[in-house]
Parts: C-alpha cells; sequence; structure tokens
C-alpha cells in the first residue's frame, strides 16, 4: 500500500531531468527530507549510471536484500532507521566525490596519450618526389584513393595535383556511366516473356509481331514498343563533351545509387461490404511497401511486401540478381514468395529512369525521376511520375499511376552490399576501375 | 664496374647486368661513388640486376590487378625479391633506382606499395607510413646531415 509521501519538488526535477524520476524520489526519501543535501548529493552525481553506483554501495554495506526490494514505498520507515544506523550521510557524499575524482583521473590521462600526427621528417616514404606518387596513385582504384587522401596533410596535397584529382574522378564517372557488355550466361529476366510470345503470337499486337520475327531478341523488342527513339540514353562519351571537368561530371550529373535500396510506402483503399442493419459500408486503407535494388547490368530487382522488412532479410533478398531461395520456406510458400519479386531491365535517359517489368502475362513500366534531396546523398530520392500495364491479349494500355498523389522511394545505404562490388562473377570489377 | 656506396664499400658488377642502369651504362668509366645510397640498398639493387641478367626483356606490369597477391601480378622471383625487402627500406630504394635509371624496379616497388595501401582504412595506412625503429634523436640528426650533404654531390666519378 502506498503512503503519503513527501513529493520531491519540481524544480529539483526540471534541473536533474536526466535521472530517473524514481532514483530521485528514493534519494529525498532515504536523506529525511532534505533539499539541501539532496541537493549536494545530486551534484556530485553527473550522470545516471552512478546512482546505481550508489545503491550498489548501499547494498555492499551489510544490508539485506529484502529491505532494498521493498522499493514501493511501503515500508520506507524501517528503512530510514537501519540506514541511520550505518551509513552517514557524511561518509556518502564522501564516498560520491571520490568517484567523480576517479572520472577526472582517467580523462587526464586519456588527453596526455594523444597520438602525434605524422610528421613528414618521421617516414622517408612522404619524402619521395610527387612524380612518384603519381605512379603509386595509378595502380589505386578509387575507393582506396580517398582513403589514401585522409591519411595527412601532405597526401592531401598530392592528390590535389590536378593530374591525379583529374584521373580519380574520371575513374568514377566512367563506373559510374560508362556501358557494360552484359555476358551471354546471365539470363535475361524476359525469358519468361518470351515463352509467351512464341505460344501466343495470335494474342499480341501486331507490331510486336512483326518486329520478334525480324530479332529474336526480346529486350529489344519491348523496349522499341515502350521507349522513344529520340530519348538520349546516358552515355560517358557523350557527357564527357557536354561538361569541362570530370569532377563538375562528380558533383553536377544525377546518378543513380547501386551501394543500397530505394524504398516507398504506399497505401490503396479497400471498400468492403455493409453488414446486416448498416447504413453505410466500410473502407479499409491498406499500407504496402515497395523495395527495389538496381544492378549495375541494366537489371533491376523490386519486391512487394505488406510489412516493413528488417536489415536482415533486406540483405538476405537484394544479395544477388537472382530471385532468392529461403530453405525454411516449404515449396508453396517460395512459390508465393517469388510471386513477390520482379525482374525487370532499366535505362537512364537524362534526368529518368525508365523500368520495365514483365511478369507471365503482364508487362509493368514505370517512369522515375531522380532527385538529390536535402543534398544528403546525390540521387537519394526518385519521384514516381507515371506508370502503365498491358496484359495479353489486350489492345490498349493501362495507366496505373495518380498524379494527385506523389510518391516517391527514398535511398538507404547499406555497406554489407559494398563488398559484392568486387566480386568477380557478377562483373562488377568495372565498377572499380 | 666498380661501384662506391656511402659507407666506403665496393661492389662489382657485371656488364650483362649493367645495361637495365641506363644512366650508367652507356659512359666509359670504372669507378662510381654514391654518396646518396647506403650499402644494404645497393647490395639489394645490384641483386635485381643480377636476377635479370639473362631475360631479354621484362615485361610490363598490366592495369587493373587480377588480384590482391603479388606473385599473381609479377613474376616469380620479382616476387621474392620483394616480399624480402623491409617496407621502410623501399623509399630508398626507389631513389636509388632513380639515380640509376632502373624503370622497372621504380615500377615493381610502386606495385608492392599500391598492394600494401589497397582495401585499407585510413588509420592503417598511417601505421604503414610511421617509422617502426626506435632511433634517438643524434641518430635521426646524423643521418639528416649526411642525407644534406650528400644532395649537392649525389654522384662522383673517379677516373
Amino acid at each position: 500500500m502506498l503512503q503519503t509521501i513527501n513529493q520531491v519538488p519540481k524544480q529539483v526535477l526540471l534541473e536533474f531531468y536526466n535521472l530517473n524520476k524514481l532514483q530521485v524520489q528514493y534519494l529525498y526519501d532515504v536523506l529525511d527530507s532534505d533539499i539541501d543535501i539532496l541537493y549536494r548529493v545530486l551534484y556530485n552525481i553527473k550522470r545516471p549510471e552512478l546512482i546505481d553506483k550508489l545503491i550498489d554501495e548501499l547494498k555492499y554495506q551489510n544490508q539485506q536484500q529484502g529491505l532494498l526490494k521493498s522499493m514501493t514505498y511501503g515500508n520506507l520507515k524501517e528503512l530510514k532507521n537501519f540506514l541511520k544506523q550505518r551509513v552517514s550521510y557524511e561518509k556518502l557524499i564522501n564516498s560520491l566525490e571520490k568517484l567523480n575524482i576517479e572520472e577526472e583521473k582517467q580523462k587526464l590521462q586519456a588527453l596526455e596519450v594523444q597520438e602525434r600526427p605524422i610528421v613528414q621528417q618521421d617516414s622517408k616514404f612522404l619524402e619521395l618526389p610527387p612524380y612518384i606518387h603519381l605512379l603509386i596513385m595509378d595502380f589505386l582504384d578509387p575507393y582506396s584513393l580517398h582513403t589514401n587522401r585522409l591519411v595527412c596533410l601532405k597526401m592531401n596535397e598530392i592528390f590535389n595535383n590536378p593530374q591525379i584529382s583529374d584521373k580519380f574522378y574520371q575513374k568514377f564517372c566512367k563506373a559510374l556511366f560508362d556501358q557494360i557488355e552484359i555476358k551471354p550466361t546471365i539470363i535475361s529476366p524476359f525469358e519468361k516473356t518470351r515463352k509467351y510470345i512464341n505460344e501466343n503470337l495470335h494474342l499480341y499486337e501486331q507490331q510486336l509481331q512483326l518486329i520478334n520475327e525480324i530479332n529474336q531478341n526480346p529486350s529489344q523488342t519491348i523496349w522499341n514498343n515502350w521507349g522513344n527513339a529520340q530519348e538520349q540514353i546516358i552515355n560517358y562519351q557523350e557527357l564527357r563533351l557536354q561538361y569541362q571537368s570530370h569532377k563538375d561530371m562528380y558533383d553536377q550529373q544525377l546518378r543513380l545509387n547501386y551501394c543500397g535500396i530505394y524504398a516507398m510506402k504506399e497505401y490503396y483503399i479497400k471498400y468492403g461490404e455493409a453488414q446486416f442493419q448498416q447504413s453505410s459500408a466500410p473502407c479499409y486503407r491498406v499500407d504496402f511497401f515497395r523495395y527495389i535494388r538496381f544492378w549495375r547490368d541494366g537489371t533491376f530487382t523490386m519486391f512487394i511486401s505488406s510489412k516493413k522488412l528488417t536489415k536482415q532479410e533486406i540483405i538476405e533478398y537484394f544479395q544477388y540478381p537472382e530471385i532468392a531461395i529461403i530453405p525454411k520456406q516449404g515449396n508453396q510458400k517460395q512459390m508465393q514468395f517469388e510471386e513477390c519479386f520482379l525482374r525487370g531491365e532499366y535505362r537512364i535517359v537524362i534526368d529518368e529512369v525508365h523500368v520495365i517489368a514483365a511478369r507471365q502475362s503482364t508487362t509493368f513500366s514505370y517512369i522515375y525521376k531522380i532527385k538529390n534531396y536535402k543534398n544528403k546523398h546525390p540521387g537519394n530520392v526518385l519521384l514516381l511520375q507515371s506508370g502503365q500495364m498491358h496484359t495479353l491479349g489486350d489492345n490498349y494500355r493501362q495507366d496505373i499511376v495518380d498524379n494527385s498523389k506523389k510518391k516517391h522511394f527514398v535511398y538507404k545505404h547499406l555497406e554489407e552490399f559494398r563488398q559484392e562490388l568486387h566480386d568477380e562473377l557478377h562483373g562488377w570489377k568495372n565498377v572499380v576501375y | 664496374m666498380q661501384f662506391i656506396s656511402q659507407d666506403d664499400l665496393t661492389f662489382n658488377i657485371n656488364n650483362k647486368a649493367l645495361k637495365y642502369c641506363t644512366k650508367v651504362s652507356n659512359t666509359n668509366l670504372e669507378v662510381i661513388k654514391f654518396a646518396g645510397i647506403n650499402s644494404n640498398i645497393l647490395r639489394k639493387v645490384i641483386q635485381y640486376c643480377e636476377i635479370h641478367q639473362d631475360d631479354v626483356s621484362i615485361p610490363q606490369i598490366s592495369r587493373p590487378f587480377k588480384s590482391n597477391l603479388i606473385y599473381d601480378i609479377v613474376n616469380f622471383k620479382d616476387a621474392n625479391f620483394i616480399t624480402s625487402i623491409d617496407f621502410q627500406e623501399i623509399s630508398q630504394i626507389i631513389q636509388a633506382a632513380e639515380l640509376l635509371g632502373i624503370d622497372t624496379l621504380v615500377d615493381l616497388s610502386c606495385v608492392y606499395i599500391a598492394l600494401k595501401i589497397r582495401g585499407k582504412s585510413s588509420e592503417k595506412i598511417k601505421l604503414l607510413f610511421k617509422a617502426n625503429k626506435p632511433q634517438t634523436d643524434e641518430e635521426d640528426q646524423r643521418q639528416r646531415d649526411i642525407d644534406d650533404s650528400a644532395k649537392g654531390q649525389r654522384i662522383q666519378i673517379f677516373d
């Protein structure tokens, strides 16, 4: 049962807002509701961790644990009498002051043991002439060049040499904007559509039928059908003519990020049926999430889920371009799991990303606009501009997107994906150099 | 030919090994003194020339690198040669190779340094650049005086 308690005045609680209310109340009661002594104690306690030390010290001073467990303010009077016999308040405050002295000593020791910065005379490596550092930096990839630059001031000066800095940015720009040759061993994501095209040619639009007879490359037929011939796809050699230096290209040109995922939250409204003796029908708002990862090949994977994915799940699903196989699930769940994935191709056209994906008998195409939002990370927002859908047997394309709602993807960077950029199987070496 | 080092030690070289030292091979001299090179380092530079005595030509190193090991990029002999040298002495070997005009040694040592830097954080690279041997201030000053006096006269010729 709670007793009437002398509550701690609000001024004290506001001053020491870091501390737990119950702990302060406990101290206030143990110290016979003396505000002066409370202030003396609390000024010596600078962090809430020390209150726990205080309580542990009281434990070690031969006290019964049963009394300390009765922290519900039921048996406070007995506690106070018990403590008065054993502990004097001055000793408490002295012990607290000793704790703070030890901490200050450790801080002073940490300040003395600072590392001396590297001076040029210490290492003969830094005394070498700059054209040798040029040779060394020629051999390095852009990521290790960046870490090399941060070592000391002299390396930063060597890096700012226009010969090296231009090559550094040139390597990055080539890795980002240059086209990579796709290996023939990789299975294109349009093989399923290829089967349906060849089996049901009579249902397709007449244009596709003709084009498919000429060239049996399904990706090219689909791009020719869905895209414009006048669009300028990003090419490194064309960009080189637009910008004066590679550094301008690296800073100003909008680009996609490959070392993470883009995530979006969407909703749609679902109408239910009215129950008996109800005049109105219910409507529900259903939220779902989309996750995209773009690959350097020109392909992408999208995952649609009703729940928000954790970090480990994202790493499992988006580690490789192929759809992940999770052996814990059974066969039926694996089939349902694969239906949530979309595999397709994308192309970058100046500001926008054109995306096409095919699943069974439908093809989806979206157009996203790249934006640098709040200067946090270049290309961290993708705005949804338009989207269309086409099913087998139809002569029209259906618009999916309402322009009234502004939907956007937000980028999340994951460091675990960086090692795959150096992997041999997926041909990511071109990204490094 | 004979080379004399900073510590007044003499080393003999064949004419076959001299073909890589481009700055020195065309002259008809017999004895040359290098006041800026230590004896340990001269010995190793001459060892490199004698390894490639019988080779017609040394192939150039291709970029990008295939892997992080030197044995995949360079010949087996070169890789053994460089891994036997301390990391702190490589900067002195580069200076010696410049004086003599051996371009392939310079490329080799730069590749070795680049492979050590590659893939590491900036704090670990700082530990690489620091001198590990505890030298007293007097020894540092002595070495610096010798190097400063030798900058004016790097090569002395005795006929």
